[in-house]
This record gives structure tokens, C-alpha cells and sequence, in this order.
């Protein structure tokens, strides 16, 4: 009986106990909320163009014609040539030609653009210094 | 495509952005190919060999589909974020915008509802009103967005109306800004303000307009930066490439000084085709400061001035690192205070005449300005074959045409100093000037600024 007794007091203190901590902490909790900042998100939406596929991929590049963008940096006209001779050598019968039009004059060069794609079976662009 | 691992993040961007994200782009081994010796560039396209032709002969691994923008932006979102105080709110909000590379790195004023609609009395365009695309990620820049960023800045509302044209300045292609965003060199936009308006808004145009001080000269440069983080994206080592930055990406604003400058002078606004009455805010990317000084020749008059331009301005010009075909097809802009002015114009001089003068003497040699032939330096650059075929001896000028160098007056009167701002140069972006429209409730916008004042030292 004595033992059933102190059983009881002891549960009763521990709930006691968690109820008071219980109690603090969501004090604590809403104390830490109690102050909310609202402001607008400053990112713009993106503007995209919808996407369209890339053109079907060619099975060989033997005989064919390979466009070369050039954006008139240092670097493309180093790499073009290189490019050039490296693939010439696995592919003797491959012919290049090379246009240079740096990346803001494409609105002005519509037609050299549409040149380079009507010659070409391919295209390789260079982007960077 | 072809690029290079740092222009990695533009290359899927410029594909991205043109409607064909599975477009391959092989990167090369190496961070640069430019000036390698050429065994060692046949080296890199041996190693690049194979994946250009996987790239032009087998089928990308996905297939990508992206909607097309709409038509009509939507609104802001609101964010919240909570703290103890306001302050800890605040912060926690600066912690956010930090973290997610939203800010300059200085502390923001929070762009509340409340904040933003005060802003926005300073237009009467709808808040859904597209200004333009800010590159390099082509950012629908809003009449609400650029609000929000002016109000992050700390701008008064009687800014707005300049905040848009400086927006219309940036987007105008003939800016370049995706070049200017992107590019790995110095290139910083820096704002000239021509007009009633530098009174009306307090702009400093005196003792060090090109500093700290004035809340609209401050807040205007750095609301600006914002809308370029935030509506054009860019971010360092991601796709904005410089390798050291520019002190002047803070924002730079100069006012002309006017009201100093030599009798008979045009304005900026007027040199740029608009008339005197209206406002102007002109954007230009600069790249370096260079001081002009030669107090023996301006305070001296009693010396010989002719040429008075060419020991100093000339030869910086021409020794500029910028004065080579790289740099060739875009304007430079020489900044006199009012003392220069006022000696140059009491020797004879004009803007005409002083353009004319530099166009003659800054020159450099053909050896110095660019390889022969100049290759693709022309054709970017817009360089004639006359000048491509020049003896090594003979001496270029570092621009087109003599209009291409920009006068501008301002500044005080002090010991006589000004500043030749080199221009960036790699792309080719142009000097635009863009009218500042003002609402119908201007005067009430102005004197709600009158209270966010900085006495102007004129001497």
C-alpha cells in the first residue's frame, strides 16, 4: 500500500514536471514567433523561349560540311584552325568554313546566320574568350 | 557548341535562354586557349576530338521541353521571416537574402508591401509594366521588381522615374549588358545624370560627385547593382567571370555641374541630342579610373596651353591598356571639373574642339594596337582594313571619330583634378543615353526628397 502510495506521488510529481516544461517551451515558442517581417521577393521571372529539339545528330561526319561559328574572340581564332586540322585528320573527305560574328551582332548578321546554316550539315559554335 | 570550364554556366545560359537546352557543349581541357603556343592548341583539340564528334553524330541523353515565359509576369511573392524582435526578423532576412545571393553584401532595408507601393508612387507606369530583359539571364525587369530593389537600396520614390531609364539604358542593346554582365574583364556600369533634375533629387554634382555622401547619388548606384544581381543574375564565378571584380560595381553616380561649366558649353544631354529642358541619365561601362592633373599647365595660364590636351589626356589615352583593337569601336569619356573647363574654354576650347584635339593626339602605333592582320579583332571591333593595313610606325587613333570621346563637366572647384574612364572594351557595348520621364506628380515627389538632403559645397 505504502509502495502503490509513493508510486502514485512519484508519477504525479513527474507529470507535473512535464507539464511545466511543456508550458515553457511553448512560451519559448511563442515568444520566438512573435514578430514576422514580410517583404517581396526581388528575383525576376525569366524570360524563356520555348524549346524546340536539337537537329538529328549525323551518322558521319565523312563528306560532310561543318559550319564554324567564330565569336571573334582570341580563342576561337586560335582553336578554329586546330579543330579544323584534327578532324580533317580522321576525316579526309570533311570540308569547314568559317564564319566570325561576335555573339551581339547576331541581330544584324540574320543573313550571314542563315548562310552559315544553309551551308552547312553541321555547326560548331565557340562561346568564351 | 565549343567553350571553355569557365564559360561553363554561360554556355548552358546562352543555350538555354536561345530555346535549345540540349544543345552539347563540349568544354575543353583547358581553362583558355588564346595565346598558347599552337602545338600545345592542336594538343587540346586532339583531346577534344572525340566528344565533338559524339556531340555531332549521337542524340543527347535527354530531351528537354521548357514552356515559353509568360506572357504577363505575375506579382512579387511575399516572403516571410520571423524573430524574437524585429531586428532579429531583419536579420534573418539578410542571413536568407545572403545566403541565396540575392544581396551586394551591405545591409538591406526590407522591401515590406508598404515600402514597395511608396515606391512605386513614384511612376505612373503599372507595376506589370515590362521595362526589359536584364542579361546575362534575361530578367523581366518589371516596374514592380525594379521598385523592389530600389526600395532594398534605400531610394526615396522621386528615383524611380531615373531607376527606369537607367533600366532602359542597360537593356538598350546597343549597351551590350550580357557582355558587360558576363565578361572576365573590369567592366562596371557607371551612370552620368544630365539635367533639372540633378537639382530637383539633391544629385551631388560639386566636390566628389563620384562619392559617398548624397543619398540619391548613393542609393540610385546601388539600387542599380540589385537590379543587376537580381533581375539580370549574374553572379561571380557562376556567370559574371571577372577574376578581381571593379570597386565601381558598387554604382557609380556622377551629376554634370551645369551651373559651373563654361558659358556657351552644351550640356551632356545636349552633346546626346536632347534638349535642354529635359533630364537625361546616360550609362556607360567603365572599366578604370585614370586622374587628369597637370596643375602647371591649368593653373598657370601664363604657360603656352597648345596642345593643352595632348602631354596629358592624350597620352593616357594611348597608353592605355585600353587603347587597342580589342577596345576600338567604343566611346571613352574624359570628366573635367569646372576649373579645367573654364581655362580650356578661356584658351579657345569647345567640347567639338577638345574631341577633335584628343581624336588627333591619342593615338598608338599600329605595332602596339593589335596583331597583323587583326583578324577577328576587326570584325568584332568594326575596324576598317585601312587601318588593319597601316605600317607598324604609323598612329591610330584610339577611337572611330572624335565624337566617340564624351565631355563631361563635373565635379568642384578645387585643385584641378579630373578622371579619362577607360572603357571595358572586350564586347561592344556604347555610351546610351535615355531621357528620365517624369510622372504627373513630380512636384510632390520632389518635395518629399527635400527632407533626405545633403548640403551641396559650390564655390
Amino acid at each position: 500500500m505504502r509502495s502503490q502510495l509513493s508510486l502514485t506521488c512519484s508519477l504525479t510529481i513527474l507529470a507535473w514536471f512535464c507539464f511545466l516544461v511543456l508550458g515553457l517551451v511553448r512560451c519559448q515558442n511563442a515568444a520566438a514567433s512573435n514578430v514576422e517581417l514580410k517583404v517581396l521577393d526581388p528575383r525576376a521571372e525569366l524570360f524563356t523561349n520555348p524549346s524546340v529539339p536539337i537537329n538529328p545528330r549525323l551518322k558521319s561526319l565523312e563528306g560532310k560540311k561543318i559550319g564554324i561559328l567564330n565569336n571573334s574572340k582570341p580563342g576561337a581564332d586560335d582553336f578554329a584552325p586546330a579543330l579544323m586540322q584534327v578532324l580533317k585528320e580522321t576525316y579526309p573527305g570533311i570540308q569547314f568554313k568559317m564564319w566570325v560574328i561576335p555573339y551581339n551582332e547576331y541581330p544584324n548578321k540574320a543573313n550571314d546566320l542563315k548562310a552559315l546554316a544553309e551551308w552547312s550539315d553541321a555547326v560548331v559554335g565557340m562561346m568564351g574568350d | 557548341m565549343v567553350d571553355t570550364t569557365p564559360f561553363r554556366a554561360d554556355s548552358i545560359n546562352a543555350a538555354t535562354g536561345a530555346g535549345v537546352p540540349d544543345l552539347p557543349i563540349v568544354a575543353l581541357s583547358e581553362p583558355t586557349v588564346a595565346g598558347k603556343p599552337k602545338e600545345e592548341v592542336l594538343r587540346i583539340a586532339r583531346l577534344a576530338k572525340p566528344d565533338v564528334i559524339a556531340a555531332l553524330t549521337k542524340d543527347p541523353p535527354t530531351k528537354t521541353v521548357l514552356a515559353a515565359s509568360p506572357l504577363k509576369p505575375k506579382p512579387a511573392k511575399l516572403l516571410t521571416f520571423s524573430g524574437l524582435t524585429a531586428t532579429a526578423a531583419g536579420e534573418e532576412m539578410e542571413k536568407y537574402f545572403l545566403a541565396n545571393k540575392w544581396s551586394d553584401g551591405l545591409p538591406l532595408v526590407p522591401a515590406t508591401p508598404e515600402a514597395v507601393e511608396a515606391m512605386l508612387k513614384g511612376t505612373n507606369l503599372p507595376r506589370d509594366y515590362v521595362v526589359g530583359m536584364v542579361d546575362p539571364k534575361k530578367g523581366i525587369a518589371t516596374v514592380e521588381k525594379i521598385a523592389i530593389n530600389a526600395v532594398m537600396a534605400g531610394a526615396r520614390p522621386a528615383y524611380l522615374p531615373l531607376l527606369i531609364a537607367v533600366v532602359q539604358g542597360l537593356t538598350d542593346p546597343a549597351f551590350d549588358l550580357y557582355g558587360v554582365q558576363v565578361t572576365g574583364g573590369l567592366a562596371a556600369p557607371m551612370i552620368v545624370v544630365s539635367g533639372p533634375i540633378i537639382r530637383d533629387l539633391n544629385l551631388n554634382f560639386s566636390y566628389s560627385t563620384a562619392g559617398p555622401g548624397w543619398r540619391a547619388n548613393s542609393t540610385i548606384g546601388r539600387a542599380m547593382r540589385l537590379i543587376l544581381i537580381n533581375l539580370g543574375q549574374a553572379w561571380p564565378g557562376i556567370n559574371d567571370m571577372k577574376d578581381v571584380g571593379n570597386p565601381a560595381k558598387f554604382g557609380i553616380v556622377i551629376a554634370e555641374n551645369e551651373q559651373q561649366m563654361p558659358p556657351g558649353w552644351p550640356t551632356l544631354r545636349e552633346s546626346e541630342g536632347f534638349g535642354k529642358q529635359t533630364s537625361t541619365v546616360s550609362v556607360y561601362a567603365s572599366q578604370s579610373f585614370r586622374q587628369i592633373h597637370d596643375s602647371q599647365k591649368y593653373l598657370m595660364p601664363t604657360i603656352p596651353m597648345k596642345p593643352i590636351v595632348d602631354p596629358m589626356i592624350a597620352r593616357l589615352m594611348s597608353t592605355s591598356l585600353n587603347a587597342t583593337a580589342e577596345q576600338w569601336g567604343e566611346e571613352m569619356m574624359v570628366v573635367f571639373c569646372p576649373v579645367m573647363a573654364n581655362i580650356l574654354a578661356k584658351n579657345g576650347y569647345t567640347p567639338d574642339k577638345i574631341q577633335k584635339e584628343l581624336w588627333e593626339t591619342g593615338r598608338i602605333s599600329r605595332r602596339l594596337f593589335g596583331p597583323r592582320p587583326l583578324g577577328s579583332y576587326a570584325v568584332s571591333s568594326g575596324i576598317p582594313q585601312w587601318i588593319d593595313d597601316l605600317p607598324d610606325d604609323a598612329m591610330v587613333p584610339v577611337v572611330p571619330k572624335p565624337e566617340d570621346i564624351k565631355v563631361v563637366v563635373a565635379g568642384g572647384r578645387g585643385p584641378g583634378v579630373g578622371f579619362l574612364v577607360d572603357r571595358w572594351g572586350f564586347g561592344n557595348s556604347h555610351f546610351v543615353t535615355k531621357e528620365i520621364k517624369l510622372p504627373p506628380n513630380w512636384a510632390d515627389l520632389v518635395n518629399e526628397v527635400k527632407a533626405w538632403q545633403t548640403p551641396i559645397e559650390v564655390k
